[in-house]
């Protein structure tokens, strides 16, 4: 039970929409890929 | 990413350290606390769902977005990485601390579960970042159409979201309250 529990909160976690908006707008940002988290960048 | 990751495993790995690696008893005080805890949220995140019905069937006013968007290129990555936390969806985090409550590191299964935990609550943005960073041509068309996408469901999927995870966790914690007193 403790794994489906963490399964479904960790999906909706992920797929929470509000949350995934800002990221959508940080990432093709200038040198997006590295405010995402990454040392290179995207342009 | 690595600050919604850390705050995410900060997250975990405190309330393994608050329950001492030693999850409450089943019919105990603090087990049934938790339990209640996960329904008080359960019913945060249908009331959010009921709300967001009730404004579907009135005229919305254009959003304006937030401050920080207008200055994203110019945004520093350890503001991006302050940002994270912020952004974090704290109601469905907390109903995640309230099963990890429950969670006993004691076999490799158990660090397989929560690893998998934090890997798949991260998941979207990890393949975002690795496409972003593997192919950033093709990245950014794909980011933009996904974009567009979630703005025009943004609704639809807080409604179903919020229902399925909302009434989920107060049918599960009632059945487990019920189930455990009746046991003792």
């Amino acid at each position: 039970m403790l794994v489906l529990n963490l399964v479904l909160i960790g999906v909706a976690i992920a797929l929470d929409p509000l949350p995934l908006t800002a990221f959508l707008v940080v990432l093709p940002s200038r040198r997006g890929t590295v405010k995402g988290g990454r040392s290179c960048s995207a342009g | 990413m690595f600050g919604w990751l850390i705050s995410l495993v900060a997250v975990v790995a405190i309330t393994i350290a608050a329950t001492g690696n030693n999850p409450p008893k089943p019919a105990t005080v603090p087990s049934l606390a938790s339990l209640a805890i996960k329904i008080a949220l359960g019913a945060v995140l249908v009331r959010i769902a009921v709300r967001h019905i009730r404004a579907r069937s009135q005229p919305k006013p254009p959003k304006k977005p937030p401050k920080w968007q207008e200055h994203v290129d110019a945004m520093s990555p350890w503001f991006a990485m302050g940002l994270a936390p912020a952004l974090q969806p704290w109601v469905l985090i907390g109903t995640g601390v309230a099963t990890v409550v429950e969670a006993k590191l004691d076999s490799w299964q158990s660090f397989l579960a929560l690893f998998g935990y934090c890997v798949l609550a991260s998941s979207s943005y990890l393949a975002m970042e690795i496409y972003a960073v593997a192919r950033p041509g093709p990245a950014q068309e794909l980011l933009a159409r996904f974009r567009t996408k979630i703005d025009t469901h943004t609704d639809q999927a807080i409604i179903a979201g919020s229902l399925i995870i909302g009434f989920w966790l107060i049918a599960n914690s009632l059945y487990l309250i019920v189930s455990q007193t009746a046991s003792t």
